[in-house]
C-alpha cells in the first residue's frame, strides 16, 4: 500500500512548534497566530500503517499545530486541549534516518518542536520540555518528485523500508518522494524480465511491455516495477522507453537498490565511491549510510523534467 | 592472474554488473569461487555468479553452470538457463534438457530462448513439444475462459427462475 506525503507544514519562530501552513495560521502560544517567516517547507508522512518512525502524530484543528496524539491531548493555544478531530495519522522519523535534527516532543504541552534555538512558548506555560523526548527529524523539501509502484513479485525488504530509505537520501537534496501508487500486477511471463545489456536507451520486447502497465502514472511520473529476478541477472535495472519513465528492481535487491535505480531514472550515472547512492560497486558495500548524493549530482536531479518545483 | 573469494564477491557486488567486462578480468581463474557462491545462501550472488560462468565460457564453465541448474532456487536456475546460452552447445544441451522441463514458468522461458541453433535431437524435440504446447495452450485456455464467460449468465438466469 502507499503512503502519503504532505508538504507545507512550517516551523513557527516564535513558539518554535510545528504547524500546517496550508491553512490560515492559528492561535499561537507565543503571541497572535503562528508564523512561518524562515521556516522551510517541511513534508510529513501521513496515513502510513507501516513506515519507518513513530505514528499517531496529529495535527490540531484549532491551533494547527502537530501533537502526539498516543497520550492524553495536551493544552492548545486555542483553548482547552488539542483536537485529532480531521486528523491524519502522521509517522514522523525517530531516533535514526536523514532530516533536520532537533526536533523534540513536548511533555507539557504534547507538541513537536525545534529545541536548538531556545525553548520557545508552550501552551502549558512558559517554555517546552524536552524531558523525556526521544530525537526526532524532519525532511525539508523544496522539489518533488513522484513514483508508483508496481508489484509482480513482492521484494524481500518491504517497499516501505525502501520508500523511506530513497525519501532521506532524496531529502538532503531537499526531493521530496511522493508515493503516488501501489498496484499489484500478474503478469508471470514478466516476472523474470529480459532486460539485454541493460543499457539506457536499448530497450527489450519485455521491459517495453512490462513498462507500458501505467495505470495511475502521469507523464512525468516514475513506475518501479518489482520483478522476482531479471536475465541476465541484476539488482536493478533503469532502462526505459522515451516517455515512460521507469525501472525494474529484483526481489533480493539492497535497501539502497530503489532509490539507486530512480537516480538513474533521474539522470545520474555510476561513480566509485561507497559512500556515495550512485555508487558503482554495489549498494551493498555503502560504507557510511544513508549514503550522499553530491552537488553535481543535486543539479541533474533537480533540472530532471520528472523533478516539479513545490 | 589469480583471484581469491573477496575479489570475486566484489565483482558480483555492482547493481548493474558488467558482464562481458567482469568476464574478461576475472577470466578462468574465478571459476572455483563462482561454483562455490553458486552453492551458497546468497541467491542474488549465487545467479550473477552462474551468469558469469557461463560468460567466461569454455568447457571449464559447465559444471558450474550446471551446479546452478541443480539449485533449489528458481532465480539461480534461471540464471543457469541464460548462462546455457553462452556454453559450447555439446555443454548447453544437458543443462538445458533439464530446464526445459522445469515446474517453473520463469526458468522454462529462459530456457527454451536459450537452446542453441545446433542443438541435440533430443533437445530440439523437447523443444519443438515445449513450443507446440505452449502455442496450443494459449487458445485453449482462450477457448476455455469463452466456454466459462457463456456459461455464466445461463447459470445466474436458472436462479433467477427459482
Amino acid at each position: 500500500m502507499a503512503w502519503g506525503t504532505q508538504r507545507n507544514w512550517r516551523w513557527c519562530s516564535k513558539c518554535q512548534g510545528l504547524w500546517f501552513g496550508g491553512n490560515p495560521a492559528g492561535p499561537c502560544a507565543g503571541g497572535g497566530v503562528h508564523t512561518k517567516v524562515g521556516s522551510g517547507n517541511y513534508s510529513l508522512v501521513h496515513q502510513a500503517t507501516s513506515a519507518p518512525g513513530q505514528a499517531n502524530w496529529r495535527w490540531c484543528s484549532k491551533c494547527q499545530g502537530l501533537w502526539f496524539g498516543g497520550n492524553p491531548a495536551g493544552p492548545c493555544p486555542a483553548g482547552g486541549n488539542h483536537t485529532k478531530a480531521g486528523s491524519g495519522n502522521y509517522t514522523i522519523a525517530h531516533q535514526s534516518g536523514a532530516g533536520q535534527q532537533g526536533w523534540r516532543w513536548c511533555s507539557k504541552c504534547q507538541g513537536m518542536w525545534f529545541s536548538l534555538n531556545n525553548t520557545g512558548k508552550c501552551p502549558a506555560g512558559g517554555g517546552h520540555s524536552q524531558v523525556g523526548s526521544g530525537s526526532y527529524r524532519q525532511l525539508i523539501v523544496t522539489q518533488r518528485i513522484r513514483v508508483h509502484t508496481k508489484i509482480l513479485t513482492a521484494p524481500n525488504i518491504s517497499i516501505d523500508t525502501l520508500m523511506q530509505n530513497m525519501r532521506e537520501v532524496y531529502a538532503t537534496a531537499a526531493i521530496d518522494v511522493e508515493w503516488a501508487s501501489t498496484e499489484n500486477l500478474n503478469l508471470p511471463a514478466l516476472n523474470d524480465l529480459d532486460v539485454g545489456a541493460c543499457v539506457m536507451g536499448s530497450t527489450t520486447a519485455e521491459q517495453n511491455t512490462l513498462f507500458s502497465n501505467r495505470n495511475n502514472v502521469g507523464v512525468n511520473d516514475i513506475a518501479v516495477y518489482f520483478v522476482r529476478s531479471t536475465v541476465p541477472p541484476y539488482n536493478g535495472c533503469a532502462a526505459h522507453p522515451a516517455g515512460k519513465p521507469s525501472a525494474a528492481v529484483v526481489q533480493t535487491s539492497t535497501q539502497w537498490t530503489y532509490a539507486h535505480e530512480v537516480g538513474h531514472v533521474l539522470g545520474l550515472f555510476h561513480v566509485n565511491n561507497n559512500d556515495q547512492l550512485m555508487t558503482g560497486n554495489g549498494t551493498s558495500n555503502i560504507t557510511n549510510p544513508p549514503p550522499d548524493l553530491v552537488g553535481s549530482e543535486v543539479t541533474t536531479m533537480t533540472n530532471s523534467a520528472l523533478t516539479t518545483n513545490v | 592472474m589469480a583471484v581469491d573469494m573477496e575479489q570475486v564477491k566484489a565483482a558480483l557486488s555492482p547493481e548493474e554488473l558488467d558482464y562481458p567486462r567482469t568476464a574478461k578480468q576475472l577470466g578462468a581463474a574465478a571459476l572455483p569461487h563462482l561454483e562455490k557462491i553458486i552453492g551458497g545462501s546468497d541467491t542474488s550472488l549465487a545467479a550473477k555468479a552462474a551468469y558469469l560462468a557461463g560468460l567466461i565460457g569454455g568447457a571449464d564453465s559447465a559444471p558450474a553452470v550446471a551446479k546452478a541448474a541443480r539449485s533449489s532456487q528458481a532465480t539461480v536456475r534461471i540464471a543457469a538457463a541464460a548462462a546455457a546460452a553462452h556454453l559450447p552447445a555439446e555443454h548447453s544441451d544437458a543443462v538445458l534438457l533439464q530446464l526445459v522441463d522445469d515446474a517453473d514458468l520463469g526458468v522454462q522461458k529462459v530456457a527454451l530462448r536459450s537452446a542453441p541453433a545446433t542443438m541435440s535431437d533430443a533437445l530440439r524435440s523437447r523443444v519443438s513439444a515445449l513450443s507446440r504446447e505452449l502455442t496450443t495452450a494459449a487458445p485453449k485456455a482462450k477457448a476455455k475462459a469463452k466456454v466459462k464467460k457463456a456459461a455464466k449468465p445461463a447459470r445466474k438466469a436458472k436462479k433467477r427462475k427459482k
